[in-house]
């Protein structure tokens, strides 16, 4: 659905943040990250979605952090060494996405950006807008916006 | 970035600025308007120059950004205005109408300015072109030297154009309505497609003015300087802390501390400063609602505002515009009377409203009065109980003030039939949550054909609130103090006292009430990942009697919230704090037990809670609200019950007694009880309680052995007795008619049967008496010695009226009273007992009555008495089951002496006593001593 819109306009050049989620290499627009913190001072918040870790205080603001494995429907996650928290700015509103560990930058053409195969390790096929092909791996790019709602 | 673009923002700033000064020359005009139309031909020129002034300036802008709808119509208005302003043209009342319309018409298209030009404004355009030219072809010999006029008014524009910002309110915290809107709806289409959906939602003129979609406010440029000193004063701070800290000197970081402790609350008072704003800003929309409702409705009213200045937070302005125009709304349909009537009444056939706001011990009232017609109490009852709100029993007894009250209830209307104007479903009720939720509060006050005054009280501010942290765990909870009446500490091991299991819902007993109790705890675990684990085992407060036993103290939170009332079980109280509320993201909007978030003082973040949801998330409200049903509801309307306290002795037999026997309940261990003399007694308080247990004193099953037990303490003579009651059940409400044939036996008042159980009901002197006879003795002879105080004897026995309906209650009181040696006659209601009065029979010195009984109840009783020539003295005693407040104001009223709390036998035969002293002769000696 998405794929024939982006291949319809004329290729841009994307910077994709990328991360690791159990065992699948996942990218965002890094414009839509703010910025990536270790920030585990999470409180947890009863009576909400099991995807909500919980909220942190982010300079004053108070952020919801989402368990992008639980998103994802993995089990929940271990906070270790790697865990890192990626805030991203969604609606007007900071949301971190709390990720197993943080990789590069990686830079690629919106028209090398295929259709998601039908079988990903174990995740959830919608929330991904596409697959970019690395050397030896494939790299899912998140849809932000699907992972959010 | 093209220079294109530039250009284009440039524009955008422009026109944004354009609409922002237009639309505050625009929120005076409405009332300038109206003003102008009240004064009639005596046109104030002054007045007509400003409005003229802010089109003008509307005019000549709009022209400059080629925004030629706007021009059109403002020149169209301008025209008009002058003719006003040189006297040419009467400002009548349709005159009027047509220059608000287009007022309105033009504020709309300047809040959607992106959209203006599409707005058909021919029509407007020329009706006022019809006002302009058809008044001058009335006037010919005026029309001369109108074009002098309009020269005139040219130069004095230029004089005037210089100070042009003027008009606008100089303290400039006044706002421009959707400035940002229509500066995205230019950026892009998608959004414009949405702006113009909530500008044509907003078409109505009555809803849109003022408090929609405030994105910018304004703010004084000194208390901007003063921000930015204090900006400075802060990072000088924060240099002189890093320099601190790195030179290691305790003693000035103390200092440092100090200073910074200080500027962060002066910063925070004036940004506090920035976000309040005039109460004027929704106040001023109210004089054209006020004007066009009442034109509507035949009436003629005016509005008075008092207290413009008053500021609020703006969260709050923006909250209270609809409920304040229900208000008013209200006063202008229900309050003020048509003029015919007014006149009738010898009132100004013009009814006056006041919109006052003011401060008041650090909130700000608001009050709403007229000088109508005022609410009829006995009006809204009867309309409460034809819609099935409340019982004729319960309206019977209902206060006036209560009755008024009965408006807020939901599903409460008082029109007769549906009106474009009220009744349209939305009634007072949700004004009142929509102040509660502000943290605020509604009253009511009337006077019958004086008036109604309706007072709003509101918190300054919403964004920074006292809050007391409590917490579960390790998970810290913020509670706002202005739901918090009092902490409750129970201390270790008196758990099972203090806190008791009805079926599952755990209850405090608090003073004379039970309070429903939530543990915070178990808020946590349910349906939700979120545990707490560590249950208060490293409270510090839980640390300091840990000692003494195995379990800690607990903590309740009393918690109120409207009507809702119930106590919350924290593991252990932190500070108190002034916390900024954060919202919470949108993942959590439908988490109604939170109503927020804070960071607290180390950097961590804590939740704040919503009383009332949090009550309804633990199901609280439903056994709040929802009578477990209506049978026993119209029991516990009625008069003729008595609270009973239910308790059983051997598991299988349950027994009562009434709740005004009883003193306190304590509750023991088994070993505490020595058997002295083969007589039990409890070693408690430094003193010895004797105690009664039920196996000795009547037929029944002994109790079980068990560890521990309760004893009701009450008072028989002027000693206290101790009741064994090895488990208390329950506290009821329950009919006063008893079966006194069954189980009868000294000691034994009757029984009833409560849930398929035969409860025995206990009379505790009657029970002890039988016992103890000789502890009552000293008792008796202090009474009859205060008897014989009394100077005069007499043979004859005094003779005492009871009125009273119920049976069961008749024989006991009777019983009493006649132990007393008087003579008691009886009636079955008032209207028997006002029968008995007259017919001469008997001599009284005395009435007592009941106040709940049909014919003729106790309240009307006594004002028959009180009316009657001969009667009149006669002192009249009240006994009832329920004595609020209210009713002893209802009583004192009629003419009441004494209210008492039947079956409380001590202080019935007291005030008999005083009162038959008072009046008529005491009887002899012997005759007070009863026969037991």
């Amino acid at each position: 659905m998405t794929v024939s819109t982006l291949t319809s306009v004329d290729s841009e050049t994307l910077e994709l943040a990328t991360f690791s989620v159990g065992e699948n290499l996942i990218g965002v627009d890094i414009r839509q990250v703010q910025e990536i913190n270790r920030n585990m001072g999470i409180t947890s918040v009863p009576h909400v979605p099991d995807t909500v870790r919980g909220v942190i205080n982010l300079r004053g603001e108070v952020v919801t952090v989402i368990d992008l494995r639980t998103v994802l429907g993995l089990d929940s996650i271990d906070v270790s060494r790697t865990t890192r928290n990626i805030v991203l700015s969604s609606s007007g509103e900071r949301i971190g996405l709390l990720v197993d560990s943080i990789a590069d930058v990686v830079t690629a053409q919106s028209t090398d950006i295929v259709d998601p195969p039908g079988n990903l390790s174990g995740v959830d096929g919608r929330f991904f807008r596409g697959v970019l092909k690395l050397d030896g791996e494939l790299l899912l790019v998140l849809d932000v916006d699907e992972v959010l709602t | 970035m093209s220079d294109g673009n530039e250009d284009l923002h440039e524009d955008q700033e422009l026109i944004e600025g354009f609409v922002m000064e237009s639309l505050e020359g625009m929120a005076e005009i409405e009332n300038d308007l109206l003003q102008i139309e009240a004064d009639g031909a005596h046109v104030n020129t002054d007045l007509v120059n400003r409005v003229f002034r802010a089109i003008h300036s509307i005019k000549g802008a709009a022209g400059f950004l080629s925004l030629k709808r706007i021009e059109e119509l403002s020149h169209s208005l301008e025209n008009v205005l002058d003719h006003v302003r040189g006297g040419s043209l009467i400002p009548t009342t349709a005159g009027v109408e047509v220059m608000l319309e287009a007022a309105d018409t033009l504020r709309q298209m300047l809040e959607n300015v992106a959209d203006s030009d599409s707005v058909e404004v021919g029509p407007l355009v020329e009706q006022l072109g019809l006002l302009d030219s058809g008044d001058r072809s009335d006037r010919d010999e005026v029309s001369v030297d109108q074009e002098s006029l309009n020269a005139n008014a040219a130069c004095d524009e230029q004089a005037e154009s210089s100070d042009e910002s003027e008009p606008a309110e100089s303290n400039g915290e006044t706002e421009a309505a959707s400035g940002t809107d229509s500066s995205s709806a230019a950026a892009c289409p998608e959004a414009a497609a949405t702006a113009k959906s909530s500008a044509a939602a907003e078409a109505q003129p009555k809803s849109s003015s003022g408090t929609t979609g405030e994105a910018n406010v304004r703010v004084c440029v000194s208390v901007l300087d003063q921000l930015m000193n204090l900006a400075g004063e802060l990072v000088l701070g924060r240099n002189q802390l890093l320099q601190t800290i790195a030179s290691g000197d305790t003693r000035m970081l103390e200092m440092v501390a100090t200073w910074l402790d200080q500027v962060t609350s002066e910063l925070q008072g004036t940004i506090m400063q920035t976000r309040m704003q005039p109460v004027g800003n929704v106040f001023n929309k109210f004089t054209r609602i006020v004007r066009d409702l009442s034109r509507t409705l035949g009436k003629q009213c005016q509005l008075v505002i008092e207290g413009k200045d008053v500021e609020l937070d703006k969260t709050i302005i923006e909250a209270i515009g609809d409920p304040l125009t229900h208000l008013i709304r209200n006063s202008v349909d229900h309050g003020v009377e048509t003029p015919q009537i007014r006149k009738q009444n010898s009132k100004p056939e013009t009814g006056t409203i006041h919109l006052k706001a003011f401060h008041q011990d650090g909130k700000v009232n608001i009050s709403i009065s007229d000088d109508g017609a005022g609410i009829d109490a006995g009006k809204l009852k009867r309309k409460a109980v034809e819609n099935g709100l409340i019982t004729q029993e319960r309206a019977d007894v209902m206060s006036e003030a209560e009755a008024l009250r009965l408006i807020f209830m939901p599903g409460f209307s008082t029109a007769d039939q549906v009106s474009s104007v009220s009744g349209r479903g939305v009634g007072m009720d949700v004004v009142k949550t929509n102040f509660e939720r502000l943290g605020g509060s509604v009253d009511i006050d009337t006077v019958l054909g004086k008036g109604t005054a309706m007072t709003v009280r509101l918190p300054l501010t919403l964004a920074i609130i006292p809050s007391l942290v409590v917490h579960s765990g390790d998970l810290r909870f913020a509670l706002p103090q202005v739901n918090i009446s009092e902490l409750v500490r129970i201390r270790a091991g008196e758990e099972l006292r203090r806190i008791e299991k009805l079926r599952d819902a755990e209850v405090l007993r608090l003073r004379d009430s039970l309070l429903p109790l939530i543990r915070l705890s178990s808020y946590l675990r349910t349906d939700s990942g979120v545990t707490s684990d560590n249950e208060g085992a490293d409270d510090v407060d839980c640390q300091t009697e840990s000692s003494h036993d195995d379990s800690s103290p607990i903590n309740i939170v009393v918690l109120e919230a409207g009507s809702l009332r119930y106590g919350l079980v924290v593991d252990g109280l932190s500070d108190s704090e002034e916390i900024v509320v954060k919202p919470l993201g949108r993942h959590m909007q439908d988490v109604k037990s939170l109503a927020g978030a804070t960071v607290l003082g180390d950097g961590e973040v804590a939740l704040i809670l919503d009383v009332t949801g949090l009550a309804r998330q633990m199901g609280l409200e439903i056994t709040e609200t929802a009578e477990p049903d209506t049978a026993e509801q119209a029991i516990q309307n009625r008069d003729d019950t008595f609270s009973m306290l239910l308790f059983t002795n051997h598991p299988n037999e349950q027994f009562g007694v009434p709740m005004s026997c009883v003193s306190r309940i304590e509750r023991v261990r088994q070993e505490q009880i020595d058997s002295v003399a083969g007589q039990k007694v409890l070693q408690y308080r430094d003193r010895t309680l004797p105690l009664v247990s039920i196996e000795n004193c009547v037929t029944a099953t002994p109790r079980p052995e068990q560890a521990t037990l309760h004893v009701i303490v009450f008072q028989a003579g002027d000693r206290e007795v101790g009741l064994i009651a090895p488990k208390i059940s329950d506290i009821r409400d329950v009919p006063g008619e008893l079966d006194t044939e069954t189980f009868a036996e000294t000691g034994v008042l009757g029984s009833i049967v409560l849930e398929g159980q035969t409860t025995r009901v206990f009379d505790p002197y009657e029970l002890v008496r039988e016992q103890r006879p000789s502890w009552f003795e000293g008792h008796e002879t202090v009474t009859s010695r205060q008897a014989l105080e009394a100077e005069s004897v007499d043979a004859s026995l005094p003779k005492i009226l009871l009125a009273e309906d119920s049976s069961f209650f008749q024989q006991k009181v009777k019983q009493f009273l006649e132990q007393l040696g008087t003579v008691v006659v009886t009636a079955d209601d008032g209207a028997a007992a006002w029968e008995i009065l007259n017919s001469g029979q008997h001599d009284f010195s005395l009435i007592v009555t009941d106040i709940e009984m049909p014919h003729l109840n106790g309240f009307e009783l006594c004002e028959k008495i009180r009316a009657s020539d001969q009667l009149r003295s006669l002192p009249v005693l009240a006994l009832t089951s329920l004595a609020s407040d209210a009713d002893r104001e209802r009583g004192r009223q009629a003419g009441i002496d004494e209210y008492l709390v039947k079956l409380d036998r001590d202080k019935l035969v007291m005030a008999a006593t005083s009162h038959l002293h008072r009046v008529v002769a005491a009887p002899q000696r012997s005759e007070l001593i009863p026969a037991t």
